[in-house]
C-alpha cells in the first residue's frame, strides 16, 4: 500500500497537535493491543516521550503494519465521537482526506472506511482485507452448464475465446460494482463483495450478468448458446491473500446451491441473501425450492 | 403553373409584410386570416397550401391549444412564426409536426421565396412518394472521421435515434417537481454517459426525451446493441441510475437520415424530413417499451440481431422492423 511522505507528515502533525502521548498509545491500543510506545521508540522508560517523537513512531508503525487506513479513520471517529469520554478537534483531516485521494483511496459511506479507488487499482482485498481477520462477504458463483459437452463438442480454441469472454462479461459487471474476482477456473468462477450494499449488488450483477450473456448469444448466432448458472449467498469468511487456502462454509454453500440447480440461465439467490435485498430488487425474484437446499430465490429472462 | 397559396394566421396586419418577396412571385398566393379563423368548423384547408401560425403574445397554454387544433384540423404543411422567441428550443416544434420556424431575424430580413420552394419541393416529394408507393432513399453523406470530420452548417448523414420515456404524464402525477427534476436529470445524465461510450451525442432534447445522433460511416450499426441493453435492462438502470424511485420504460426508434448539422440548442431554423419522420414514428407509432428500426437501417444490423426483428407495419411511408427481446 503506497503512502505518500506528505500524508505520513499530515497524520504525525495531526497526532502532535490534537493529544498527549497517552491519548495516542489509548488511540493506537484500539487497533494494536499490546502496543507498547517505549519498546518502539527505544526511550527509555525514565523519560517522557515528546509528542513529536511518539506520533512519528506510531505512523511508521501503522505505515509498516497496514494499519494506517483504519488509524486514519479512527482521527475521523475521534473527532465524531470523541474518546474515553471526551471529543478531539483533530486538525488536517480535510487534507489527510485530499492526499488519500490522491494515493488512490475513497470512503465508502455504507462500510465508513477508506478503501481503495477502484478506478485507480484493483486488488484482491481492496487494499485493506487483513490475512487471517473474519468478514461478512457476499459471493457470487458462476459456472457454465454443460462445460464438459461444450469442450466435446468445440475446437480449443472456440472454447478458449469463449471462456475469455464470459470471464469479461463476469468481470466487467462485479467489478464496476467494487466487487472482485477471487477465483477463476475456465468455466466459471466466485466474485465477491464486500463494500457498500453487498446484497444488493451482487443481486444486480448476477442479472446484468444473464442480460450480457443473451446478448452476447445474439451476436454470435452461429455459434453454442452459452448457458450459466449464479447462485449468491452472503456470511462470514476469514480471509487469505492465497484464495486457495481460504476454507469457508459460506463460499461452500454458494457451490452447493450453484451445483444442485437445475436452472438455467438463472440467478439463485439463498434466504439470507434475499432478506436484505432492497424490495425494489427483491421484486425481481420469485421463490423457488430445491431439495437439499430448502427455500431460494430465482431470476429468470 | 399551380399556385401554391402560403395562408398565414396573425393578428398582425403588418406581417405579411415580410413575405413580400413571395407574393411578387408567380406561383405563389400569400393569405393573411386572424387566428380565431382556425377554430373556425367552416374553415376551409387546401392541400397545396403552406400555413403559418403566429404566436406573438401566445403564453404555454394557448400554445398548446393550438397545437390540437392543428391536430384536430389535420393540418399538414404548418410552420410556425415567433417574433418574440416565445419558445425557448425551437427544434421542439419539429416533434410537434412543424416543418418550418420563423423567428424575428428571419422575419426582419424577408421571407424569399427560394426557402419556400425548397420546402414545397419536399411537400411534392412527398405526395409523388404517397402516389406513386415509391421510396426515396437519402443521398448519403458519410463522416469517415466521425465528428471531427462534421462541420457547422453542413449536411450530413447520420444513425438517429428516438427515445422517450412512457407514460409521463402519470410520472409527473407521482412525483413532486423538486423530485420530478432529479429524476429527468438522472435520466438524461445516464443517457449521456452511455450513448457517448458510442460516439453518439444528445441533439434535440426535452425533459423526457428526444432525437440522439450518431456520425455514419457505413460499417455495421453498433448502437442498436447499446439499445438492446436499454430496453432489456430497464428495471436494472431504473433501480441503479435514475431517481424515479420506480421502474420506467422507454420507447426507442433507430433511423438513418439526413441533416444539416447545427450544434445543439441552435437547432432552430434545421427542416429535415428525417428527424421530423423520426419524431412522428417514435411519438405517434412507437408503442410503449419497445425498440424499433425502420428499413434504411436493415443493411447494417448485426445478424443475430436482424433474425429478431419482425415487420410491424408501416409509418411515414417507411417499414417499421420491432426488435422482438
Amino acid at each position: 500500500m503506497a503512502i505518500s511522505g506528505w500524508l505520513r507528515y499530515l497524520v504525525a502533525r495531526a497526532l502532535t497537535e490534537s493529544m498527549d502521548v497517552r491519548t495516542m498509545t489509548h488511540l493506537v491500543r484500539r487497533l494494536v493491543n499490546n502496543y507498547n510506545l517505549y519498546e518502539r521508540t527505544g526511550f527509555p522508560t525514565n523519560i517522557a516521550i515528546p509528542n513529536r517523537d511518539a506520533a512519528n513512531q506510531i505512523v511508521k508503525d501503522m505505515c509498516e503494519w497496514e494499519l494506517i487506513l483504519p488509524f486514519i479513520k479512527l482521527l475521523y471517529d475521534i473527532r465524531e465521537t470523541g474518546l474515553m469520554g471526551r471529543r478531539y478537534q483533530v486538525p488536517y483531516l480535510r487534507e489527510i482526506g485530499k492526499e488519500l485521494q490522491k494515493c488512490g483511496y475513497i470512503f465508502d459511506n455504507e462500510s465508513k472506511m477508506f478503501v481503495e479507488n477502484p478506478s485507480v487499482r484493483k486488488t484482491q482485498n481492496w487494499g485493506i482485507l487483513r490475512e487471517d481477520e473474519e468478514y461478512i462477504f457476499t459471493f457470487l458463483r458462476v459456472d457454465m452448464v454443460d462445460n464438459t459437452g461444450f469442450v466435446r463438442r468445440n475446437s480449443p480454441q472456440t472454447v478458449e475465446k469463449v471462456y475469455s469472454d464470459v470471464r469479461s462479461i463476469v468481470q466487467l459487471s462485479v467489478e464496476k460494482r467494487n466487487g472482485r474476482i477471487w477465483n477463476w477456473e475456465g468455466d466459471g468462477g466466485l466474485g465477491v463483495f464486500f463494500f457498500g450494499k453487498k446484497n444488493n449488488l451482487a443481486a444486480l450483477c448476477g442479472i446484468e450478468i444473464l442480460h450480457e450473456l443473451y446478448i452476447y448469444n445474439i451476436l454470435n448466432h452461429d455459434s453454442e448458446k452459452i448457458r450459466l448458472r449464479i447462485a449468491i449467498h452472503t456470511g462470514p469468511c476469514s480471509y487469505k491473500h492465497n484464495y486457495s487456502e481460504i476454507r469457508s462454509e459460506t463460499i461452500n454453500y454458494t457451490e452447493l446451491i450453484e451445483a444442485k440447480s437445475n436452472y438455467e440461465n438463472s440467478v439463485l439467490i439463498s434466504n439470507t441473501c434475499f432478506r436484505m435485498l432492497d424490495h425494489q430488487i427483491a421484486e425481481l425474484f420469485h421463490q423457488i425450492n430445491i431439495n437439499e437446499i430448502g427455500k431460494l430465490y430465482c431470476y429468470r429472462i | 403553373m399551380d399556385t401554391f397559396e402560403v395562408i398565414i394566421f396573425t393578428d398582425n396586419n403588418k406581417l405579411e409584410e415580410s413575405f413580400r418577396r413571395v407574393k411578387s412571385k408567380s406561383g405563389w398566393n400569400v393569405i393573411t386570416h386572424p387566428i380565431d379563423y382556425l377554430y373556425r368548423e367552416t374553415l376551409h384547408l387546401p392541400a397545396q397550401s403552406f400555413y403559418y401560425l403566429d404566436i406573438t403574445g401566445f403564453d404555454r397554454k394557448k400554445f398548446i391549444s393550438l397545437l390540437k387544433q392543428i391536430k384536430r384540423k389535420k393540418i399538414k404543411n404548418w410552420g410556425i412564426i415567433d417574433p418574440e422567441s416565445i419558445i425557448i428550443d425551437p427544434a421542439r416544434v419539429l416533434s410537434h409536426g412543424a416543418f418550418d420556424y420563423i423567428n424575428r431575424e428571419l422575419l426582419s430580413k424577408g421571407i424569399n421565396h427560394q426557402r419556400l420552394t425548397r420546402l414545397k419541393n419536399r411537400v411534392s416529394d412527398k405526395l409523388r412518394l404517397k402516389e406513386s408507393s415509391g421510396k426515396i432513399e437519402p443521398k448519403i453523406i458519410p463522416t469517415p472521421n466521425s465528428w471531427e470530420g462534421i462541420q457547422i452548417g453542413k449536411e450530413y448523414t447520420f444513425w438517429l435515434m428516438f427515445i422517450e420515456i412512457d407514460n409521463q404524464e402519470k410520472i409527473k402525477s407521482k412525483l413532486g417537481d423538486h423530485q420530478l427534476e432529479l429524476a429527468y436529470n438522472s435520466f438524461y445524465n445516464f443517457l449521456e454517459k452511455t450513448i457517448a461510450g458510442i460516439d453518439g451525442r444528445i441533439w434535440i432534447w426535452n425533459n423526457g426525451g428526444g432525437v440522439i445522433i450518431f456520425p455514419f460511416s457505413g460499417g455495421i450499426f453498433s448502437p442498436i446493441i447499446t439499445g438492446m441493453r436499454l430496453i432489456l435492462s430497464r428495471k436494472l438502470i431504473s433501480i441503479e441510475h435514475l431517481y424515479f424511485g420506480f421502474t420506467i420504460s422507454y420507447r426507442i426508434v433507430f433511423h438513418l437520415g439526413n441533416t444539416i448539422y447545427m450544434p445543439r440548442g441552435k437547432t432552430g431554423t434545421i427542416v429535415s424530413d428525417d428527424i421530423n419522420s423520426l419524431f412522428h414514428i417514435g411519438k405517434r407509432f412507437a408503442k410503449n417499451g419497445k425498440l424499433y428500426i425502420t428499413e434504411r437501417l436493415l443493411d447494417y444490423i448485426p445478424k443475430g440481431i436482424k433474425e429478431k426483428l419482425v415487420l410491424c407495419g408501416e409509418s411515414e411511408n417507411l417499414s417499421i422492423y420491432q426488435l422482438e427481446i
